[in-house]
């Protein structure tokens, strides 16, 4: 969002001059280049989580590489910038919230690296950002929003390509002519039209399974993480369970009417009192071990440890499964996640964000080499 | 040929004189005006030290030790110093001549150099003590046993067309003792009414989209007043009108309508008030009206600082809007399961 560097620049600056706003605008061009080139681990995901949570909040140590990752860019065009991160936080935070925005912004026909990075970009800002309560600091906030709403589209268009059905290469095959002339290759081309025609329907067939398998889970209302009928678990079990269970059966990125899936497993066949706001602590009480059975490769500990932003309900639950619920837990979880154990949803809130956090773990577990 | 050094503290722009010394064309800090920024290359070292920092003038600036501020007013780039390490509030505190901006800001500096702040709040630095101390000094020239008629002397600035910020620095005392950095407006009121009279005042006000919030001092009295009530509604509804237009404040920012004087009025919040909220609330903003007594002349009925912290509290803890939804119109899916809603 190299477009709105001077609206996004200004929680760092009152009112930043023209060269200013070109420098960064320039620092956050070369940026988006260090995200195509690097792992997503090194860079970008640290990167998304000092954009939601800030720079100096206790994620990063000052000899974080990710900190000299968008650091310099930012001293290579300004040398007047302070080095140490004290102060200069707030520079960082702007900077990497621009870069993360263009890298959204970038066309969908781009190569197919830097889409990959795209999604990849908006599933971690769409996890991190949709449960949260709106930030009180209005400019910040606006900034989060931009984002937010460029991830949505993001995933959005990429959803609706995924589940295109099309019959291109079955047009293409059954186009192909022979003439005398030309015998030799064809039965080149008449296979690879054949393959791509197969492909094709193996792509169709795909989408078809993905709707079966997500309608007859939620016909049957059985958890088989837990081995039991939905109706047998309680509320927060059943939120949790059918957001682990429909992410495992979603292509990638889901569609939009997954939130919807998620509060019918929910919702069907509880009383009103059951469904009101639930506090993120308590939620945690109906974590299970087959919960964290199910968020596996990478392992629900590594993730946690190097994503607590990203992940943070999983993060919580994970906590308080293991550690109980004292009150230094419970800070400590805060520092970890940026978001606090009291914060109170509805169970289905809960099972949508438990939704988008399991489809993050399986965009990263599919891009693991 | 005038030019600019990346060394803040180097006057060299105003003296053409290097702050170490050196003859501006190889000073490595001096930068012509129009030539261009130069590409990172390591700097040649003076001596024959190996592994030398490639910003050598700069650390060696730093090893002089820490450059104390003044703590007169900010500039926006003394700002900048400031929001660069934390997010800071900016507000915006704007008014008519004489409407009580600059006791508002008086009342919350003696507030919390009194320990006087509401429970729940310390005080916890500012960069612009010395600033402050000059508005409130006006308030320690008692005569006869009572305050003067005019507290505070009329806000002059140093450079008319750049505003100063005041910095106050509050901590929440509760579990998070989360850190909260003020960044106060002072202006003149002539800015105000220079902006009711043309619209090609806006220029002066370019801070204003970075505002986390403004605070619109009225003067209670003149509200309520038969002869003025008309005038001061009419011009406050032209200078939100411009905010909303001209300068285009963001809607999303919170709007206090801060009723001053509210100890010479028996803390009425007047009618004309109302209506300029309604006013306000037609071009977009979420209005908050306070009635306010920043100093007051009768503190045994009206306590001093009445309105002063809850009018930034409803700025800092203002309540954004939830971000909209995404709207996905209905004929994108031609597919009933994509469209399931629940």
């Amino acid at each position: 969002m190299l477009s709105k560097t001077l609206e996004f620049y200004r929680i760092a600056d009152v009112s930043p001059s023209d060269e200013t706003v070109r420098k960064r605008s320039s620092s956050a061009e070369i940026l988006v280049g260090v995200f195509v080139k690097t792992k997503d681990q090194d860079v970008l995901l640290p990167c998304i989580q000092g954009v939601v949570a800030g720079f100096n909040e206790g994620h990063f140590k000052p000899d974080s590489p990710v900190l000299d990752a968008v650091f310099q860019p930012i001293h290579k065009l300004d040398m007047t910038v302070p080095s140490d991160l004290k102060e200069n936080a707030v520079i960082l935070r702007a900077v990497a919230a621009i870069a993360v925005g263009e890298l959204l912004a970038l066309p969908a026909s781009a190569e197919a690296e830097v889409s990959d990075k795209a999604q990849l970009a908006a599933t971690a800002l769409v996890s991190s950002l949709s449960s949260r309560s709106p930030v009180a600091e209005i400019h910040l906030k606006s900034i989060l929003d931009a984002l937010l709403s460029a991830s949505n589209a993001v995933l959005k268009a990429a959803g609706d390509e995924r589940r295109r059905r099309n019959l291109d290469a079955l047009e293409a095959l059954t186009e192909i002519q022979t003439s005398e002339d030309e015998d030799a290759d064809v039965w080149e081309r008449v296979k690879a039209a054949v393959a791509d025609a197969i492909r094709e329907v193996h792509r169709n067939d795909e989408i078809n399974r993905e709707e079966l398998e997500t309608l007859w889970w939620l016909f049957a209302r059985h958890s088989e993480l837990e081995d039991k009928p939905l109706d047998q678990l309680s509320v927060g079990e059943t939120a949790l369970t059918a957001g682990i269970e429909l992410a495992q059966r979603a292509l990638l990125p889901p569609p939009k009417s997954s939130a919807g899936i998620i509060k019918r497993a929910t919702e069907h066949g509880r009383k009103p009192e059951e469904l009101g706001s639930v506090k993120l602590q308590e939620l945690a009480d109906s974590w299970t071990a087959g919960m964290s059975a199910g968020f596996s490769s990478p392992s629900p500990d590594a993730l946690v440890a190097a994503y607590p932003v990203l992940f943070p309900v999983t993060a919580t639950c994970l906590r308080v499964f293991k550690d109980g619920k004292a009150a230094k837990t419970m800070r400590e979880i805060k520092e970890l996640t940026a978001l606090s154990a009291t914060h109170a949803l509805t169970p289905t809130q809960w099972g949508q964000q438990i939704f988008r956090e399991k489809i993050l773990q399986r965009v990263l577990a599919d891009r693991r080499p | 040929m005038p030019g600019t050094c990346i060394n803040p503290d180097c006057p060299v722009a105003t003296t053409q004189k290097c702050l170490l010394s050196h003859v501006l064309t190889e000073c490595p800090s001096y930068r012509a005006n129009g030539a261009a920024v130069p590409p990172v290359a390591p700097v040649q070292p003076e001596t024959a030290v190996p592994h030398k920092p490639a910003n050598l003038e700069l650390t060696a600036l730093r090893s002089w030790g820490r450059i104390f501020h003044a703590g007169i007013e900010l500039g926006t780039t003394d700002a900048a110093e400031i929001l660069r390490t934390r997010y800071g509030h900016v507000i915006a505190v704007l008014g008519s001549t004489d409407a009580g901006k600059t006791c508002f800001l008086c009342s919350l500096y003696l507030m919390a150099t009194n320990g006087d702040l509401p429970p729940g709040y310390v005080f916890a630095g500012s960069r612009s003590l010395q600033a402050f101390e000059d508005r409130a000094r006006g308030l320690r020239k008692w005569k006869d046993g009572k305050l003067p008629e005019q507290m505070v002397d009329h806000t002059q600035l140093d450079d008319p067309r750049k505003p100063s910020l005041l910095h106050l620095c509050l901590r929440e005392t509760g579990e998070e003792r989360k850190r909260i950095d003020l960044l106060l407006t002072d202006l003149p009121g002539e800015w105000t009414d220079n902006l009711v009279k043309r619209a090609s005042a806006a220029q002066s006000f370019t801070f204003m989209p970075r505002a986390d919030g403004v605070v619109l001092v009225v003067d209670g009295k003149m509200l309520l007043a038969d002869a003025s009530r008309h005038t001061v509604t009419q011009e406050m509804s032209y200078f939100v009108d411009r905010l909303a237009n001209v300068v285009k404040v963001n809607k999303e920012v919170p709007v206090v309508l801060l009723v001053s004087k509210a100890d010479e009025i028996d803390s009425v919040i007047p009618a004309a008030a109302q209506d300029l909220a309604k006013e306000s609330e037609g071009h977009g903003y979420r209005v908050t009206i306070i009635s306010s007594a920043a100093l007051s002349r009768s503190p045994e009925k009206v306590r001093n600082g009445t309105g002063v912290i809850e009018a930034i509290e409803a700025i800092i803890h203002n309540q954004p809007r939830a971000a909209r939804e995404l709207r996905i119109p209905s004929h994108i899916s031609e597919r009933s399961f994509r469209r399931f809603r629940g």
